[in-house]
């Protein structure tokens, strides 16, 4: 499978990778990108299987990237890593078509929760 | 806006490095300026207001940061001695910020509020954070990180 991590903290990125490591999904090809627009472009030229992304970038935030990602018809299984956890956000991101909303801080255990339904 | 409980931050914490710091409120707040190298994350709220800094004094972003990232204790000491954090390591003490607004959203009535990357206390005390000199509310947190003695301070307009 093919993930892409976009962040734009070097040190999230390199947390997230390892995090899935920790959570027994090893052997993966990962693509990073540091905001919005950067991964707008890795989910057209690498057709990721999996995005994980943070909510609140430059440039463009998770939300909107979810978005232009959805309104390429691109269908990956997209999931939002981020400390903005409230009802009303876990709804924005739900019907803009991500599958799971993660809240930081989180635990192998917990990442394994949302995205093990999605690895092969 | 209020400051969390204590045992809110360690859970935290602890959460992201895997050892709890046993953070405490401590009544004495030092002058930003005797916090010499401290670094500060802005909070926004959902206007774009600052209204708050999350403040982590030198040895608690290097410790913080570097516990993040998996580094040894070693690591932890040579930077502070040299008074020179890693650029990954002051990444990952933005993050430590980042994740301190979850227990401060918790906190209810409390603005929404989110950080930005941290940067220099001082500087952003003479600059957009100019509360900070007088503040409207102020809560310090210490406890023990790998063996060196940490600070974060939560300081309100």
């Amino acid at each position: 499978m093919k993930i892409l991590i976009v962040d734009d903290s070097t040190a999230m990125r390199k947390i997230i990778i390892r995090t899935l490591r920790q959570a027994g999904f090893s052997g993966h090809e990962v693509v990073e990108a540091a905001d919005g627009a950067e991964g707008l472009e890795k989910a057209r030229s690498e057709s990721p299987d999996l995005v994980l992304s943070d909510w609140n970038m430059p440039n463009m935030s998770g939300i909107e990237f979810l978005k232009a990602v959805r309104a390429d018809g691109n269908q990956v299984v997209f999931g939002m890593i981020t400390t903005e956890g409230r009802p009303e956000q876990r709804a924005e991101a739900s019907v803009n078509g991500a599958q799971f909303l993660l809240a930081k801080p989180f635990t192998a255990d917990d990442l394994e929760r949302v995205i093990g339904d999605h690895m092969d | 806006m209020d400051a969390p409980e204590a045992s809110a931050v360690n859970e935290i914490i602890e959460i992201l490095i895997g050892v709890d710091p046993g953070f405490e409120t401590v009544e004495e707040h030092p002058e930003i300026s005797d916090l010499k190298g401290s670094l500060a994350a802005l909070c926004l709220d959902d206007s774009d207001t600052p209204v708050a800094v999350i403040l982590l004094d030198f040895p608690a972003a290097v410790a913080l940061g570097s516990k993040l990232m998996m580094m040894p204790d070693g690591q932890v000491d040579e930077q502070i001695a040299e008074g020179q954090a890693q650029e990954i390591v002051l990444e990952a003490a933005s993050e430590v910020c980042n994740n301190l607004t979850v227990p401060i959203n918790q906190v209810e009535r409390n603005p929404h509020i989110r950080t930005l990357p941290i940067e220099s206390a001082e500087a952003l005390m003479s600059g957009q954070a100019a509360f900070m000199a007088a503040p409207g509310a102020r809560d310090d947190y210490v406890g023990t990180i790998s063996g060196t003695a940490t600070r974060i301070s939560i300081i309100r307009a």
